[in-house]
């Protein structure tokens, strides 16, 4: 029990009260420091299934457990500070504010959580000075330097940045949501190395959603969303 | 952790936006200015108002308004229905309760300015604000019968200097075809600056009235009657009537005596009056313009806190990634409630800050010329409490109605949850 990072228990989720359900899961679950890759179609329910693990949907029934803590237990404030504290985000692309620089961007968990933000700061002696190493550790250091904004990065070079903001402060779960569908296959493993190694380094566990199978072989593990989800199959089945 | 995060990032994303921002933001500051403004006219308008005259007890004139004798009499606006018999003046001028009085004769003009005919008394006994005296800015009050004081104004304007001839034209036209060429006028004081109407007024002595109306009768000159500027000096020039006169009682209490008995005066219908009451009333009827000047100002700032309330919220739909991106690093959707209260108090309070900048630029720019056409000066001084409450009034309302745009952004990051849409 205590080795599990993550954890559903039949959990049933619908967008709307007269939609049909999107996801149905008996039970699913992810131990500490595991990389469990998730595949699925589009459309099958992969983001709407992070949205849960994240604290910002709440399923219609069941419990969705992180790091041993029920999130239907906190409130609505509470599941975002825990967010905060304890889940390192990376959407599929788009992930930086362009008014921002690349350090700051890289520093956003900070201003929401002082846990990450004294993590940060205890690994390399101050928070800016870890967003620099992980930037650096992410090849970024010449664009850092040159002052580059986001809008000017290429997008697997905003893919590492967001790397690194979800790594900055040590979180204890990683999930990204298809974060190198936008980039050629040289990029998508150099980029899955940097973000497995660094994630290995912390101990965190590392939830990845994609639909390319190709990808497989830097996890440990590879679920099926179809396979787990009933409402999926149950779809399948009229279809 | 909390409230500074987000106002940081309120004000660099803001600054992304500068274009829509500054615009918005310009829109709020001049609306600020015109409050301001506004503000400021209507103070000063009411303290320059209440300080034309002061260490008067009574203004006498024949029966009419109590207004439109403090309008003429006074202010030099408009005319007297009716005149005051010398006779009358000089019986009330001896009454033991009076102290001393001042003839007023008005009725001539010089170059839109009005000529005033009145005596040495003027000099001693009008007093403007909070009881200052008339001072001279050079040359001293009239000796000769043809010598004019003329107030700041008229000698700034018109350029006049101490010795300068001037020539009276009859009654109030502006280059009048019928003027009092044949008996000239020599500048002989010119008087310091009071902020009142006296400034814009041509003073001669009540003989030098009598004098350029000898050879006329009603309003235009006797025919073949030509009575030359030498000659008149030889006559006996006691007026047969004058406009209006001031009183300076002995005591507050003889004031009010006396003007009940001037009110009940037997031999002419005549109006005594307070002059402290019929200011008062003048500005009441004035009160309606005043308080549509204020709500027109206030409506000005609702207005441009509208304009940045529709800035706020069209931003919202193209923000949505932006806001997906904070969520998924914790921030929750009071958090983007209150990054859009922060922008909306940024941008408000900014807007107060450049509004009363906008203000003084404004003030320093159009002072001289709000004092030489209109005679109102406006001092230069640190923002009032009042001021200080209106600047705060607007970041209020400012926050007040950034808090709808704050609440779409909120229902809208519920709804969305971590998905980006585009
Ligand atoms: N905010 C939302 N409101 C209503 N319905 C939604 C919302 N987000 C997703 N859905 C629906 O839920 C289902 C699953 O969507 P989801 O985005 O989870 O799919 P996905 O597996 O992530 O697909 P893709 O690979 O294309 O990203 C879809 O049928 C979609 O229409
Ligand atoms: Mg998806």
């Amino acid at each position: 029990m205590s080795d599990e990072a993550v954890r559903l228990d039949d959990v049933k989720f619908r967008w709307r009260s007269d939609a049909p359900p999107v996801l149905d899961i008996p039970s699913l679950s992810a131990r500490a420091g595991e990389r469990l890759f998730i595949s699925g179609p589009s459309g099958s329910g992969k983001t709407t299934l992070l949205n849960l693990l994240a604290g910002i949907s709440q399923p219609e029934t069941g419990t969705v457990e992180i790091m041993g803590t029920d999130l239907s237990q906190l409130s609505g404030g509470g599941r975002d500070a825990f967010r905060a504290d304890t889940i390192g985000f990376i959407f599929q692309m788009f992930n930086l504010l362009p008014f921002l620089s690349l350090a700051e961007n890289v520093l956003l968990p900070c201003r929401f959580s002082s846990a990450r933000r004294a993590r940060a700061a205890a690994a390399s002696g101050g928070a800016e000075a870890e967003a620099r190493r992980l930037l650096t550790h992410m090849g970024l250091a010449a664009e850092v330097d040159a002052g580059r904004s986001a809008a000017e990065l290429s997008t697997g070079q905003q893919q590492r940045v967001a790397a690194a903001r979800a790594l900055i402060g040590a979180p204890p779960v990683i999930i990204a949501d298809e974060p190198t569908s936008a980039l050629d296959a040289n990029a998508q493993a150099a980029f899955l190395d940097l973000l497995t190694g660094e994630a290995a380094r912390t101990g965190a566990t590392v939830l990845f959603v994609s639909h390319d199978r190709r990808l497989e072989s830097h996890f440990d593990r590879v679920i099926d969303l179809t396979a787990v989800n009933r409402a999926a199959s149950d779809a399948e089945r009229a279809a | 952790m909390r409230g500074a995060p987000i106002l940081g990032l309120a004000v660099k994303s803001l600054a992304n936006r500068r274009a829509t921002a500054l615009l918005t933001l310009l829109a709020l500051a001049v609306s600020v200015m015109l409050v301001l403004g506004v503000e400021k006219l209507r103070n000063e308008a009411k303290a320059s108002f209440a300080a034309t005259i002061s260490g008067t007890d009574l203004v006498v004139g024949a029966r009419s308004g109590s207004i439109q004798l403090l309008l003429y009499s006074v202010f030099r606006i408009g005319n007297a229905t009716n005149n005051i018999s010398w006779q009358s003046y000089k019986e009330i001028a001896a009454r033991p309760e009076v102290a001393w009085t001042v003839p007023l004769s008005l009725g001539d003009s010089h170059r839109g300015f009005r000529v005033l005919g009145t005596n040495g008394d003027y000099f001693r006994h009008y007093k403007y604000a909070r009881k200052r005296p008339l001072t001279f800015a050079a040359g001293k009050p009239f000796d000769d019968l043809f010598d004019a004081v003329l107030g700041a104004e008229v000698a700034r304007k018109l350029g006049y200097e101490l010795g300068d001839p001037i020539v009276v034209a009859h009654g109030l036209g502006r280059e009048g075809f019928s003027n009092h060429k044949d008996k000239p006028f020599r500048v002989a004081g010119i008087l310091a600056k009071t902020g009142t109407p006296v400034d814009r007024t041509v003073h001669v002595s009540l003989e030098a009235i009598e004098a350029i109306h000898v050879d006329w009768r009603s309003g235009a000159p006797v025919p073949g009657m030509r009575v030359t500027a030498d000659r008149v000096r030889q006559m006996t020039l006691t007026p047969r009537a004058i406009t209006a006169f001031l009183v300076g009682t002995k005591s507050r209490f003889a004031g009010f005596a006396l003007q009940r008995k001037i009110n009940e005066y037997r031999a002419e219908p005549l109006l005594a009056v307070l002059p402290g009451v019929a200011l008062q009333e003048l500005w009441d009827l004035m009160g309606t313009a005043e308080a549509a000047l204020a709500a027109i100002s206030v409506a000005v700032v609702a207005a441009g806190l509208l304009g940045m309330m529709i800035m706020l919220l069209a931003g919202l739909n193209e923000r949505r990634r932006e806001m997906a991106i904070l969520r998924s690093v914790g921030a929750g959707p009071r958090h983007l409630f209150g990054l859009l209260i922060a922008e909306a108090a940024v941008l408000s309070a900014l807007g107060a800050a450049v509004g009363l900048c906008l203000f003084y630029a404004g003030l320093a720019a159009f002072r001289p010329l709000l004092d030489s056409r209109f005679g109102l000066f406006l001092e230069i001084t640190a923002p009032t409490v009042h001021d200080l409450t209106i600047l705060a009034a607007v970041v209020g309302a400012g926050m007040l109605a950034g808090a709808v745009p704050a609440f779409r952004a909120y229902r809208q990051s519920l709804a969305d949850g971590m998905t980006i849409r585009i």
